[in-house]
């Protein structure tokens, strides 16, 4: 981090004057992201996929429950666009697999969105109150941590049905658990900065302090956590259409079509080994991106 | 006589910590009428933030205050967020001794400017730019537009202390608390600093808390000096200055080194440490580095005596 640009200094092009512009903490985050070469492919990769996922199931001429006749459990072929062969009834396994990517993506991202919302507004609420108040409400946090996630995940889909909202809603109610401790742990300091002391001094109230200066000094850490959360949830997901309690047919998921693949291991390995190599990759990407965020959020970093 | 704009009866601050419970304020009475600037003097640990704090309810969770803070007549300690919250900002502003860190790094100046009439006032958008501006303006910030738009880290210190005077400004206080407002400076831009705290007098009241004499002398005409969580004497400016009553005082401004010192001659000091204020002695909490204390000193608490010029000492020392 030396010479003129960033410092957020222009020159030479006219410019009397440098530092024209206001440049905030972000701004120099995401130049140092920019930097990060295995975060940026993972990235590209992620965008792939992703419109993958929107338009194969929307145009692809092939839909994901049309039975081909001629080509039961067929390897990947090009012929009639079966590029990634069909499953056991004869289901073009592309389209399927980017189904399942529409599927588990949507869940990721839901179920952390979700986990997000409440770990953090929890989380910040618990620290900034403090006392006897941030206490209890951290052991709720720690009798909920100390039940055993995928089993109450179980009993959740048991009781209340097996239905796409309920899916990322029970995972989300599960996971927001880390989110509120890295929080309340970010909050429990933040609150004593000079610039919280200032802002109470100044009358603000405490929904304003709370979300617009605790906030979004505490979210570096939580952002970089999120893109671990997201392939954490689609495996949880994977494991729940596994067991036969996620998506049902004949819509489908990455953890239901290699749930499927498995079985037919030793007939038809391509129906593990695509999805199984979609759901690699994107946890890999996931997790790149979440390097190169630590990266540029960390404040090490920072050259002032 | 008018009711004065602040006035605080027996203050007492006690913080709960490991070590036991920690005496920071105690008993403190003080007055400031309008158009006053008062000077509060102390060494570090002497209570004179946490004073401030106590006024304000801004003290940290472990902090307990009793005693009776009064503003504008109304009774304000302990009082309930949502009222504090219409006094802090509007009529009471608090300005902090470390401009780099008291500024949100996350949000340009002018938003945080802006959040605090939007909180205070019912003035619209257009109005709050323009009132932000103004006040930008009055703290001689440079290019006020350009800094509109920029982020804390952007600025200098003695910029962003600008910026914290004109959050300060903003609705117009009856009362300006500065903590230490330019320790954190360096000298030249501290002098700046000051010199704008003196055109300030004119517009509002002002309590400057300091452990540095010479901005209590070229600033205020109140002088009230802490040692040990206490008030050991208080008066107007030149009786402290000219004849100081309490040996504390006196040792402190003996210990200011002039320009005319003799650089081989050592610095005066005031021997020895302030006391715990989890171990505060008997008697006088000055007695043990005191060079005038007597038995008495060491057995009772002296009581802040005195119509103008106040002091709690047993001896009447000569000039």
């Amino acid at each position: 981090m030396s010479g003129p640009a960033a410092m957020g200094y222009r020159g030479g092009d006219g410019d009397a004057v440098g530092e024209l512009q206001g440049r905030s903490l972000w701004n120099d985050a995401v130049a140092r992201f920019r930097r990060h070469r295995a975060a940026m492919a993972s990235l590209w990769v992620l965008g792939v996929i992703t419109v993958l996922a929107v338009l194969v199931p929307e145009f692809w001429p092939n839909s994901l429950d049309e039975v081909n006749w001629d080509y039961i459990q067929s390897p990947p072929t090009t012929e009639n666009l079966l590029w990634f062969g069909t499953d056991v009834n004869g289901r073009d396994m592309f389209s399927r697999t980017f189904y399942g990517a529409r599927i588990s993506l949507t869940i990721g991202v839901l179920t952390t969105l979700v986990a997000l919302i409440v770990g953090v507004l929890y989380g910040a609420i618990a620290g900034y109150r403090g006392g006897p108040a941030g206490d209890i409400m951290m052991r709720v946090v720690d009798v909920l941590y100390s039940l055993p996630t995928l089993f109450f995940i179980i009993i959740l889909v048991t009781i209340f049905g097996n239905n796409f909202l309920l899916i990322f809603i029970c995972i989300g109610a599960v996971e927001w658990l880390t989110l509120a401790r890295i929080v309340r742990g970010q909050t429990l300091s933040i609150k004593e900065k000079e610039y919280v002391e200032s802002a109470r001094a100044a009358g603000l109230s405490t929904p304003t302090i709370l979300l617009k200066y605790i906030i979004p000094n505490a979210i570096g850490p939580v952002i970089v956590y999120v893109t671990l959360l997201i392939p954490i949830n689609i495996i949880v997901e994977s494991y729940l259409s596994f067991l036969g309690l996620g998506v049902q047919e004949p819509f489908t998921s990455w953890g239901r079509l290699i749930s499927q693949g498995a079985n037919e291991i030793g007939t038809a390995p391509w129906l593990l080994v695509i999805p199984a190599a979609f759901l690699v990759v994107t946890l890999f990407c996931f997790n790149f991106i979440g390097d190169g965020l630590r990266d540029s959020l960390d404040p090490k970093e920072h050259t002032r | 006589m008018t009711a004065p704009l602040l006035h605080c009866e027996n203050l007492h601050v006690r913080f709960r910590t490991q070590d036991g419970e920690v005496l920071a304020v105690n008993g403190v009475d003080f007055e400031v009428r309008r158009g006053d600037c008062v000077g509060i003097v102390g060494e570090s640990g002497s209570g004179k933030s946490q004073t401030a704090m106590a006024l304000l309810g801004l003290l940290a969770d472990n902090g307990v205050s009793s005693g009776s803070v009064r503003f504008r007549r109304k009774e304000i300690l302990n009082a309930p967020a949502e009222q504090l919250n219409r006094i802090r900002g509007s009529r009471v502003a608090m300005i902090f001794q470390d401009p780099m860190s008291a500024l949100t790094p996350f949000m340009r100046i002018g938003r945080q400017l802006c959040e605090v009439l939007q909180e205070h006032t019912a003035m619209s958008r257009r109005e709050i730019t323009a009132r932000v501006m103004e006040v930008l303006e009055i703290v001689q910030i440079p290019e006020p537009k350009r800094r509109f738009e920029m982020y804390p880290h952007q600025l200098s210190g003695g910029q962003r202390q600008r910026v914290m005077i004109a959050q300060a400004l903003l609705c117009k206080p009856d009362l300006l608390i500065a903590d230490e407002p330019t320790t954190a400076l360096d000298l030249t831009i501290q002098a700046q600093i000051l010199d704008f705290f003196k055109s300030l007098k004119k517009r509002t009241t002002i309590v400057i808390i300091t452990h540095d004499l010479g901005v209590v002398a070229g600033l205020c005409n109140r002088v009230v000096v802490m040692y040990a969580g206490r008030i050991v004497e208080q008066g107007p400016i030149e009786e402290i200055f000219m004849g100081p009553q309490h040996p504390y005082t006196r040792a402190l401004l003996a210990a200011v080194p002039r320009p005319d010192w003799d650089p081989d001659k050592p610095l005066p000091m005031i021997g020895g440490q302030p006391p715990l204020a989890t171990r505060l002695p008997k008697g006088c909490s000055f007695a043990p580095r005191c060079a005038h204390a007597v038995d008495r000193c060491r057995q009772e608490t002296p009581e802040l005596r005195g119509r103008q010029h106040l002091k709690a000492c047993h001896l009447d020392l000569p000039q």
